[in-house]
């Protein structure tokens, strides 16, 4: 058994040291992934406590990670930040979306560059659930290939696949890519 | 045109390169007939890459509290999927729900933790089952050794109980005790909480730093720890002023510190019955609040004072029955002396074979007019003693003496509950195992 699945067998006991080191070795990488996701501290905090939330109703229910732990940590933290933003687009009274397209109404505090990394954030979010997961692990976390591959539970080739159409298809909504 | 496929083998070898450290102008320049469709996927795909750059050096700012509610959560959680477990069997049957609460109360007689509602905190729904098996736990203690040991663990499964609430953000009702280790207006600091006192706090005995509290409060859902009420751990015990060299005055067999602040009632005099309530600091000093000397001997001329006893005759505060006066024409024989045992060490309540070696009657102290024997006091509790959810920290058992099975207690012994020693009670043979 390897330490992982040793790991996820105390932590399915509610092991508090288990789970101590799990959130220790896990909560910052699932905060940044949702940092690279969403762009806000605050909803990426909220993200994380979420996903770790979930992590402990999972292994109550025996519905928890079984093979790969930050597999599964790291797709519910995909489909919280796809939960979140869909919350986002319903709700009127953040207009979060409005910002690629009303740049008169940003404060003039931004730079440029915040404006551009505003506006790639926005046109990530018109990618698929899948295409933006691949995104965020391989540049967000800087993951390897293999790694994410294991992640996704894809090969190599279908992973490299998967993320150069993800750029091009950013560099087509962006404008910048016939 | 361009082959499709083409230029996607083409896109994934650039992303490696670019992930290698290659330039965008490098692999353009490399691809010169596909720059035009490549250059604006990997400017794109550069500033993926700086931006996780700038996002991977963030920090969670609230890492430490997540953790800690994160950990909270999961024991609470583990304590409510034994409920579902074991609810799950009692609606299976009436017949196996009477068996298994039988099973359950002997698994409490014999000591076993009971564990739908061991990882309860306040706020959950068996918490109070929690505590009433505590109480049982402490009914069935017979040894007194034990008793002091279960309150001791209680009292630390309280402070746990708050940390986990706190930590967990819950609204409860909470209660613990611990030293005043601070105080800077409402903010107090006790037994390592920072509890807030409010204007609608209750506080009794003026506790000072270093005063052992009992706290009862409640939690907010921000973690903070309101005290609804700080009461002052307090010892009460009877005794004959032995000395009374300020400050410290020594009362039965116990230095009690006596100062300004100290209520002294009725006529201070050495050799007098007193009745002490004290506040415990946790280095076992005792502080006098209220020293109540007994003037029912200076009201009767030329009847003979009580006679001292030896030893602190523990009572129940203001439940003592009162002193029966010496009758005149009664004479007591010198066997009819109560006799006193040793008083023995803890450990020997570990011993229940061991049978206590009598010691000498006390010699009472002969004061003025005091020509013939009185009959010695009667102090007998009118009640058992009640136990206590919150334990007092710092008092091992005294004077608990092991008298052999079928042995009447002497006219001066008396249980004090506050003390958790029980000098009448035998030993019983039922271990009673540590929750």
């Amino acid at each position: 058994m390897s330490d992982e699945h040793k790991l996820l067998a105390r932590a399915r006991r509610f092991d508090q040291d288990a789970l101590a080191q799990i959130h220790d070795e896990y909560y910052a990488p699932i905060f940044r992934y949702a940092l690279y996701r969403t762009g806000d501290r605050e909803t990426a905090e909220d993200i994380a406590s979420e996903v770790f939330t979930r992590l402990l109703q999972g292994l109550r229910s025996g519905t928890g990670p079984t093979t790969t732990l930050p597999g599964w940590l790291f797709g519910v933290a995909s489909r919280v930040v796809s939960d979140h933003f869909r919350r986002v687009y319903r709700s009127p009274s953040v207009e979060l979306d409005d910002g690629i397209r009303d740049y008169d109404d940003t404060p003039s505090t931004l730079t440029i560059a915040a404006l551009e990394h505003e506006e790639l954030r926005q046109a990530l979010k018109a990618l698929t659930e899948e295409q933006q997961h691949v995104i965020a692990l391989r540049f967000g976390q800087e993951m390897p290939i293999r790694e994410v591959a294991r992640i996704l539970g894809k090969t190599e080739g279908a992973v490299k696949q998967l993320q150069a159409r993800a750029v091009a298809a950013l560099a087509r909504l962006m404008r910048s890519y016939p | 045109m361009m082959n499709h496929e083409h230029l996607e083998a083409i896109l994934i070898e650039c992303l490696e390169a670019l992930e290698a450290g290659a330039t965008v102008e490098e692999l353009l320049a490399r691809y010169p007939a596909e720059a035009a469709q490549l250059g604006p996927a990997l400017r794109v795909a550069a500033r993926l890459s700086g931006w996780g750059d700038k996002t991977r050096s963030a920090a969670p700012v609230a890492f430490a509290q997540e953790r800690s509610a994160f950990l909270a959560r999961a024991a609470l959680m583990s304590g409510e999927g034994r409920l579902v477990v074991r609810l799950g069997w009692f609606l299976r049957s009436r017949l196996v729900m009477s068996l298994l609460v039988a099973l359950a109360v002997l698994i409490a007689i014999g000591g076993g933790v009971f564990g739908v509602s061991a990882a309860s905190v306040p706020g959950d729904p068996l918490y109070g089952v929690k505590r009433s098996f505590e109480d049982i736990q402490l009914s069935f203690a017979r040894d007194p050794v034990q008793r002091v040991n279960m309150e001791e663990t209680f009292l630390k499964r309280r402070v746990e109980e708050v940390r986990a609430v706190q930590s967990a953000r819950r609204a409860a009702s909470i209660e613990f005790a611990g030293p005043v280790e601070a105080r800077e207006g409402q903010n107090w600091e006790i037994g390592g909480f920072v509890v807030q006192v409010t204007s609608d706090t209750l506080i009794k005995d003026s506790p000072r730093v270093g005063s052992l509290v009992e706290v009862t409060g409640h939690t907010l859902s921000d973690g903070q720890i309101i005290a609804d009420r700080i009461e002052t751990e307090g010892v009460n015990f009877a005794g004959v002023v032995q000395g009374m060299n300020a400050p410290v005055w020594i009362i039965g067999d116990k230095r009690v510190t006596v100062s300004k602040e100290t209520r002294i009632t009725g006529t201070a005099r050495l050799g007098a019955r007193v009745e002490v309530h004290a506040q415990a600091f946790p280095d076992d000093t005792l502080l006098a609040l209220k020293i109540e000397f007994d003037d029912s001997d200076l009201s009767l001329p030329g009847k003979p004072t009580a006679t001292p006893q030896p030893n602190s005759t523990p009572t129940l505060p203001h439940k003592r029955e009162p002193t029966r006066a010496p009758e005149a024409t009664e004479t007591a024989e010198p066997d009819e002396m109560p006799q006193p045992t040793r008083t023995p060490s803890p450990h020997k309540t570990d011993e229940p074979g061991e049978t206590p070696e009598p010691t000498h009657p006390p010699e009472p102290t002969h004061l003025p007019g005091a020509d013939r024997t009185p009959e010695p006091t009667h102090a007998k509790p009118t009640h058992p003693p009640e136990p206590r959810h919150t334990p007092k920290p710092t008092h091992s058992p005294e004077a608990t003496g092991i008298p052999e099975p079928g042995y009447t207690p002497g006219p001066t012994e008396a249980p004090d509950p506050t003390r958790r020693s029980e000098p009448t009670e035998a030993p019983e043979p039922t271990k009673i195992p540590e929750p």
